[in-house]
């Protein structure tokens, strides 16, 4: 997952904060969308970030899959995020 | 004969070495600690002389006048109307343009009053009518230090947020100034009032930023008897984030400090919403407030 260029990310104490630089509008993510965020940026895929949590917290990996896919839809959506061009985060 | 030129004076707030050349009450001479903070001079002028505001913020208040502060913070002009004492109009100057000057050279203000405990700084944010203002003044009745009313000037130094001492004035209902101890408030200077309340000058303000420790957001709520502490209901990223004093200065530098300092300070001190029943006054709300200090971490 490539953060984009305009966009700081910090973490708060059981939480992340996305800031756009651009539109000046704060994202918060959860303790779970931190997990998610935090798997993409470690993993080169999302398959490979589902795995890694899939393992950790012993769910079910294609409905894992399915919420993180959602998940990196919305930070596409919200300009947070760029998209490479075989459509993998 | 001519009037003698205004004398020239000093002082320091909101993190600021202020130089200024006109009647300040309760401002003039403030401070005077170290002065290595970045200076911002503050000069009288008619309201025609400040129609060319290129580059600079220029307010425009139908009550407090005309008034411009530079881009970079370093000038701050005033034209406040002629019939104003300058106490009531210095209530715009202190209340806006020197947080704005203090955002400018790189601080962070945020909507909170603040008072020094055991040379730490603790913050109380609120709502308009929350009670920062008369509880931070019943803990200094308490015997804590006046740092700040209503905007306090943080600054990330080192890895450590620090509170900057503000000019040492506060506003307080009439009624509750009452209220207060009579031997502590013997001692603050009244400069006016107005609308029904008090403009003071509260001594004892340190000479220097300290660390801040706890920050607690005070709510007054009607469907509860008792005082709570609980974590605070819009979590804590969104207190402090959505605590900033200046919402209209948008650059990303400074968007990017003010999460830097907001991140760091949810590290570093405890954010606590202290809900308060209508019954309990600012003197309850005080001590409440120092008893879970004393609690151990």
């Amino acid at each position: 997952m490539r953060l984009a260029k305009h966009v700081a990310v910090r973490r708060f104490p059981g939480e992340t904060v996305i800031l756009n630089l651009v539109t000046g509008d704060y994202h918060g993510l959860d303790a779970m969308g931190t997990a998610f965020f935090e798997a993409l940026q470690r993993n080169p895929d999302l398959s490979s970030a589902v795995e890694e949590l899939a393992g950790a917290y012993d769910v079910d990996s294609q409905e894992l899959e399915k919420d993180m896919q959602a998940f990196c839809g919305g930070l596409v959506e919200r300009g947070l995020i760029e998209v490479k061009p075989d459509g993998v985060a | 004969m001519a009037s003698p030129e205004p004398a020239r004076w000093r002082a320091t707030a909101f993190g600021l070495e202020l130089l200024g050349d006109f009647e300040a009450p309760g401002l003039a001479g403030r401070g005077g600690g170290a002065r290595s903070g970045p200076s911002t001079t503050l000069a009288l002028a008619s309201p025609g002389e400040l129609d060319d505001a290129t580059g600079a913020f220029l307010f425009d208040h139908r009550f407090y006048g005309r008034h411009r502060v530079s881009s970079d913070g370093t000038h701050v002009v005033c034209a406040p109307p002629a019939d104003l004492p300058a106490w009531l109009w210095q209530r715009f100057l202190v209340g806006q343009l020197l947080p704005l000057a203090s955002l400018l050279h790189g601080h962070e203000p945020l909507h909170a009053s603040a008072v020094g405990i055991d040379g730490q700084a603790v913050l109380l944010m609120g709502t308009s009518g929350a009670g920062k203002s008369s509880v931070a003044l019943s803990l200094v009745a308490a015997g804590a230090r006046f740092l700040a009313d209503d905007v306090s000037a943080l600054e990330l130094r080192d890895g450590a947020v620090l509170a900057h001492p503000g000019p040492g004035l506060a506003s307080i209902e009439a009624d509750q100034l009452a209220r207060m101890p009579a031997e502590a408030s013997a001692g603050w200077t009244r400069l006016g009032s107005h609308e029904g309340e008090v403009r003071v000058s509260v001594g004892g303000v340190p000479g220097e930023a300290l660390p801040v420790a706890a920050v607690y957001v005070l709510t007054r709520r009607a469907d509860i008897e008792s005082l709570d502490v609980a974590a605070p209901s819009l979590g804590v990223p969104e207190t402090l984030l959505g605590g900033t004093f200046n919402a209209y200065v948008q650059e990303p530098a400074r968007l990017s400090r003010l999460l830097d300092l907001s991140a760091r300070l949810a590290e570093t001190a405890p954010v606590r919403e202290v809900r308060i029943p209508m019954s309990i006054g600012p003197a309850e709300s005080a001590e409440a407030i120092a008893a879970v200090r004393r609690e151990p971490a």
